[in-house]
């Protein structure tokens, strides 16, 4: 591949956004001496370049669900979201929680995926024994644990299970953290045909907080790595704040916590926007955006979950949890940025640079020489309401549709291949695995 | 004609909307405004929205405010807690234009301006935006051409440094055209003004110049207006240490211009105009500064239809 500069645009990092030129070879940035002399050129002025985004939580729903969603569907959506890496997670069919459905996923991503990859292993009571050893499964970045939200053998809600898995291995073990006995008690109370907007009180601030507290106490103990996943409540932030384990656990947001609001999200969409743990408040909104601002947030994923629509239109509580959001998060962060309460820098932080230091993923996360060329080029002056037609995903809807937007992006690069243009794919999907540690 | 009218409730978002007598206009009420102090803007309150922290251009307009007896309200730099917790900015711009008659907003984002512009009843005045588009910084350059030469019309310019990402230059430039300036681009290859300005220039038939040297730019010049090269443009720092010292006026160079030769920078300088170079009487960059309070005094009085008072 011979190679090319990107002029004129304003690149974000986490530590500044600067207007210089990008210059391209190999898949890699290089520096500019030895690319002043490439003859091809894009011409980003005007725009801001942001590093390509991680987004470490998704379902794509391949193998088993792809009505739903698949990896090619599932992909396509992020690079058009300016998601050139995902990590997706392992409640599949069958659930990813050995190596061989590891490389299964990877074989089912040659030429189908659009964005680099890589998958959770999901850890169970039977496999906790073989994690220190799967884990570093070519493919794979990191062990999954369910401490509710899930059924079969993915659930792990027993606390001895729990420690031994942290005991076991190295990499960063990502949770969802909600208290499965405490959520089972009040989902038995609740009548079918309740109203979408009680999912918040059903699954309550105290059973995230039950978790998150038990989660973080085993951490400590250990010494295990933990991430963990969509912080839903004030209440967690708080925690996470005064226990100060920066180093040992890592904490994530996600664009449906930060753009959406109880109770009126609920009654606009209904079961469009149920998902685990719930979308809260304002008050725990707040909350939540403080800390993406202030670092109690390390990163932002997108907890893309997609449903077909007819299952999304059963009653509550039958109607299944989740939302598509992959493609959302770049374009509502830049409202926040409109909005005043978060910066540029953030969003490379938060995104690129945060995701790749905590799962130790190498030349990614930030544009400099020597790293993949993975970037998204965004267009400020798209301001109009976002469009259906723009979506992605195969579940064919968003809550985020009609957000006055402050820029998208209009041009997406995986290792220095254009992947997505002007709201259409370019070329052929080129997705490969990604290394990490 | 151009009246005082014109400007009364005006939103001014880029300088390409203004047309060369309304411009004229400014400048000469600037003029007028430059000693003016008092009670103008007595119990008007204007509204410093700073969305990203801009110290100079925040300070430039709180003084204009204050010497015409306005007061100011707003925050310096966002963040959730200034920024009433995440609200939207057109609901912040709803909720401030009921505390304020005219609005200054900064922001990081391309568009902000305008979408103020668009939601609020009071005028907006764009104090930088994203894409650099900083208004009232050209009306002060052009402000500072006229009192250090006493014109602007035939005015032979030279811009040196930083072409390619100066975007006071390239707002400069593109108004200069309306003044039948001559105009020399000093820069290296590199930093070169960007095509499609240059294309611009030749369609609208300005005689113009591009040089390496600075040194050979200088003899029929009457304004030099330098500019800083920023480390962080150059992806290889060995790129930048290289360029830095291309460009670098002190009073060895000066030989080669005018007594006359007036030297304007949009500040902060870093080491591209030498210290010894303070004392030149020419050297007219912090007069500059200066000259932004009599502008901005002006611009406001204008927009706030209270002009006509100092303006014979």
């Amino acid at each position: 591949m011979s190679g090319f500069s990107i002029r004129g645009g304003r690149v974000v990092s986490a530590d500044g956004v600067v207007e210089r030129d990008l210059f391209v070879r190999d898949g890699k940035i290089v520096a500019g001496d030895e690319g002043s002399a490439f003859a091809e050129s894009i011409d980003a002025t005007g725009k801001l370049i942001f590093p390509g985004l991680i987004d470490t939580q998704v379902h794509f729903r391949e193998p088993g669900a792809e009505h739903k969603e698949d990896l090619a569907s599932g992909s396509l959506a992020a690079i058009a979201g300016g998601v050139t890496t995902f990590f997706e997670m392992p409640n599949t069919n069958p659930p990813t929680t050995t190596p061989e459905a590891l490389a299964d996923k990877l074989r089912r991503c040659e030429g189908r995926a659009w964005s680099d990859h890589a998958f959770f292993l999901g850890a169970t009571e039977d496999n906790v024994d073989s994690l220190d050893e799967w884990e570093h499964t070519p493919g794979c970045c990191g062990v999954k644990v369910f401490m509710g939200s899930s059924t079969g053998s993915l659930l792990v809600d027993d606390a001895a299970v729990l420690e031994s898995i942290l005991r076991n291995g190295q990499r960063p073990v990502a949770v969802h953290a909600e208290d499965e006995a405490r959520l089972r008690a009040r989902y038995a109370t609740i009548p079918s045909g309740s109203p979408y907007n009680i999912h918040p009180e059903v699954r309550d601030p105290t059973a995230a907080l039950l978790a998150t507290t038990r989660l973080l106490d085993l951490a400590e103990k250990t010494k295990r790595r933990v991430h963990v996943l969509h912080i839903s409540t004030a209440d967690e932030i708080e925690l996470l704040r005064e226990r100060d384990l920066k180093g040992l656990v890592t904490a994530e947001a996600t664009p449906n916590h930060l753009f959406l609001e109880a109770p009126d999200c609920y009654n606009r969409f209904g079961a469009g926007v149920q998902m685990n743990p719930p979308v809260r408040d304002r008050r725990h909104q707040e909350v939540i955006r403080q800390g993406v601002v202030d670092g109690v947030i390390d990163c932002i994923g997108s907890d893309h979950a997609p449903h077909a629509p007819e299952e999304k239109a059963k009653p509550y509580p039958d109607s299944p949890s989740g939302i598509p959001s992959v493609q959302m998060t770049l374009g509502l962060l830049l409202t926040a940025v409109r909005d005043g309460w978060l910066a540029l820098e953030d969003i490379a932080r938060l995104t690129a640079a945060g995701p790749a230091a905590i799962f130790d993923i190498h030349d990614k996360g930030v544009l400099k020489v020597g790293a993949d060329a993975d970037l998204t080029i965004v267009d400020p002056s798209i301001v109009q309401p976002l469009p259906e037609q723009w979506v992605r995903s195969r579940a064919g809807y968003s809550p985020f549709v009609g957000t006055p937007l402050a820029g998208w992006p209009v041009c997406t690069m995986v290792r220095g291949a254009i992947a997505y243009r002007d709201h259409e794919p370019v070329g052929k999907a080129a997705g490969r695995p990604v290394t990490v540690g | 004609m151009v009246s005082v009218s014109d400007f009364a409730g005006r939103d001014v978002i880029t300088v390409n909307e203004f047309r060369r007598d309304e411009i004229v206009f400014l400048l000469d009420a600037a003029a007028q405004f430059e000693q003016v102090t008092g009670t103008l803007l007595a119990g008007r309150v204007i509204a410093t929205l700073f969305f990203e922290p801009s110290t100079r251009t925040r300070l430039s307009f709180e003084s204009a405010v204050g010497r015409l007896g306005g007061s100011c309200v707003g925050f310096a730099e966002a963040g959730v807690s200034s920024q009433a917790k995440g609200e939207s900015l057109a609901d912040t711009v709803r909720v401030v234009e009921g505390y304020s008659d005219l609005l200054l907003l900064r922001h990081p984002l391309e568009g902000a301006a305008r979408l103020a512009a668009e939601v609020a009843q009071i005028p907006v005045v764009n104090c930088g935006d994203g894409a650099h588009q900083h208004p009232t910084q050209t009306f002060v350059d052009l402000y500072t051409m006229q009192r250090e030469c006493g014109r602007i019309d035939g005015l032979h310019v030279v811009f040196a440094g930083d072409l390619r990402y100066g975007r006071a230059v390239h707002s400069l430039v593109s108004v200069l055209t309306l003044f039948n300036a001559r105009i020399t681009l000093v820069s290296p290859q590199f930093l070169r003004l960007p095509e499609e300005q240059r294309r611009t220039l030749e369609t609208l038939g300005v005689e113009y110049r591009e040089m390496e040297s600075l040194e050979a730019s200088l003899p029929e010049a009457d304004v030099l207006y330098m500019t800083r090269v920023q480390r962080e443009r150059f992806t290889d720092p060995t790129e930048y240490d290289k360029f830095k010292d291309a460009y670098t006026l002190d009073m060895s160079v000066l030989q080669n211009a005018r007594d006359s030769l007036a030297i304007l920078h949009p500040l902060p300088r870093v080491q591209e105009i030498a210290r010894e170079v303070d004392v030149h009487p020419h050297a007219a960059y912090f007069r500059q500064a200066h000259y932004g309070v009599a502008v901005r005094k002006a611009l406001m009085a204008l927009i706030l239809g209270h002009a006509d008072k100092v303006l014979a």
